[in-house]
């Protein structure tokens, strides 16, 4: 029960960064959070964090966003369904080759959701749209470590290897 | 998508994700919010005396330009009336604050606290009190977002206030510069030339000023001029904005 309120907890903490106003020039390196933190969760707790719960966030952020319906929705389920499959694998790793696959996952979200908004007639803007991929990867490490390490003293993930 | 992008079935869906949203972008408002409370309560007495010095000169100068006006709006209610056209509204706004900006960078938007409850529909015009601002795209309860001009999804008919040249005005993902397409290279626009809306899209009321041409270039490889103009609206900066509520009437 405690972990699911972590869960919502930190999502909604992830959305409110992700609308909090900055300034214009700083609009291209705002990392993906929401992103960021269903993909730690479907990392840490796979139980807890799947391709649904990635959905749903997804129809919540295409509200917020004001992006065409269903944008966030299929790109998020992609992205946490790579990273359910992938898990196991992914604990191992040390933080910075956890940080290059999450260029990779983010980076993949991101050009979905560019080809997505190219068909509804968005403008064309270069590799710009990968910006956000690489910003998150440099936030991952730190992010990552400080959310299970108290998650880890609170109980809340087990202690794994 | 596909289903969103070309119809408006889902709609009603949006708008109650908008309204799940509210709470968040309150917060997301909060440090603006601190701020002005804080230079409410701190604000010195001498900056007070400024500022209502200031406000009674504009105001004076205001009235003056009222009086004015209304004897102006007099003779034109004669005019129109001799010319059998219809008369214009008196302007009906509400006023309305930006509470959250565009997190988008390849959209731009603003939102604002007002919404269906108050009687906000789509494709509702903004400006606010320099020029023409925008349009509302998305209604919820209590909130609405609107499409600023200079999105690159948005146009305005304009016309030329200097000789009626009727031109399009288009958005280009830049708060400080529009663009105007499709202008033969001898239409008379030269740079200065003010545009002002010219209510023929049927969605934006006659007359209220959009941008100014910032630059006319005659390029011969090219098969139109290439205009650009910079919007009146302050479109980065404003915090409040006017929602209008006359229907436009043809010039």
């Amino acid at each position: 029960m405690k972990a699911y309120l972590v869960v919502t907890l930190t999502l909604f903490l992830a959305m409110w960064l992700s609308i909090v106003a900055v300034p214009q020039w700083a609009l291209w390196a705002r990392p993906e959070w929401t992103l960021l933190v269903l993909i730690f969760w479907a990392l840490y707790a796979p139980d807890r964090c799947g391709v649904f719960l990635a959905a749903s966030v997804g129809l919540f952020q295409d509200g917020l966003t004001a992006s065409v319906l269903g944008k966030h929705v299929l790109t998020y389920s992609l992205v946490i369904a790579v990273t359910v499959l992938t898990y196991k694998r992914l604990r191992m790793y040390a933080a910075w080759q956890q940080a290059a696959f999450v260029f990779l996952l983010v980076g993949l979200n991101q050009l979905l959701g560019y080809w997505i908004g190219l068909a509804v007639g968005q403008q064309a803007v270069g590799m710009w749209f990968l910006y956000p991929a690489l910003m998150s990867a440099l936030l991952w490490p730190g992010m990552m470590i400080l959310l299970r390490n108290s998650c880890m003293k609170a109980g809340l993930i087990r202690r794994m290897l | 998508m596909w289903l969103d992008a070309y119809l408006h079935f889902l709609d009603p869906l949006k708008s109650r994700l908008m309204d799940l949203s509210r709470p968040l972008y309150n917060m997301a408002n909060l440090p603006h919010i601190l701020q002005k409370w804080g230079e409410d309560k701190f604000a010195s007495k001498d900056e007070l005396l400024v500022e209502t010095a200031r406000l009674q000169a504009e105001n004076l100068v205001l009235r003056a330009k009222v009086q004015k006006l209304a004897a102006l709006a007099i003779e034109n209610v004669r005019l129109r009336e001799l010319l059998n056209a219809t008369t214009l509204l008196e302007d009906n706004v509400q006023v309305a604050e930006i509470i959250a900006v565009s997190p988008d960078p390849t959209q731009q938007y603003v939102m604002l606290n007002r919404g269906a409850e108050d009687g906000v529909f789509v494709g509702q015009a903004v400006v606010d009190a320099n020029g023409l601002f925008g349009q509302v795209m998305e209604v919820a309860s209590h909130n609405a977002r609107v499409l600023l001009i200079s999105d690159q999804r948005h146009a305005v008919p304009v016309l030329v206030d200097r000789n009626g040249v009727r031109a399009v005005i288009e958005g280009a993902n830049d708060f400080y510069q529009l663009e105007l397409p499709h202008v033969a290279l001898t239409t008379d626009i030269v740079a200065g030339d003010v545009l002002s809306t010219s209510g023929l899209g049927g969605l934006f009321p006659v007359g209220y000023p959009v941008a100014r041409v910032a630059e006319v270039r005659h390029d011969p490889g090219q098969a139109f001029a290439i205009v650009k103009a910079r919007p009146f609206a302050q479109l980065d900066r404003s915090r409040y904005v006017l929602l209008l509520f006359d229907k436009p009437v043809a010039p």
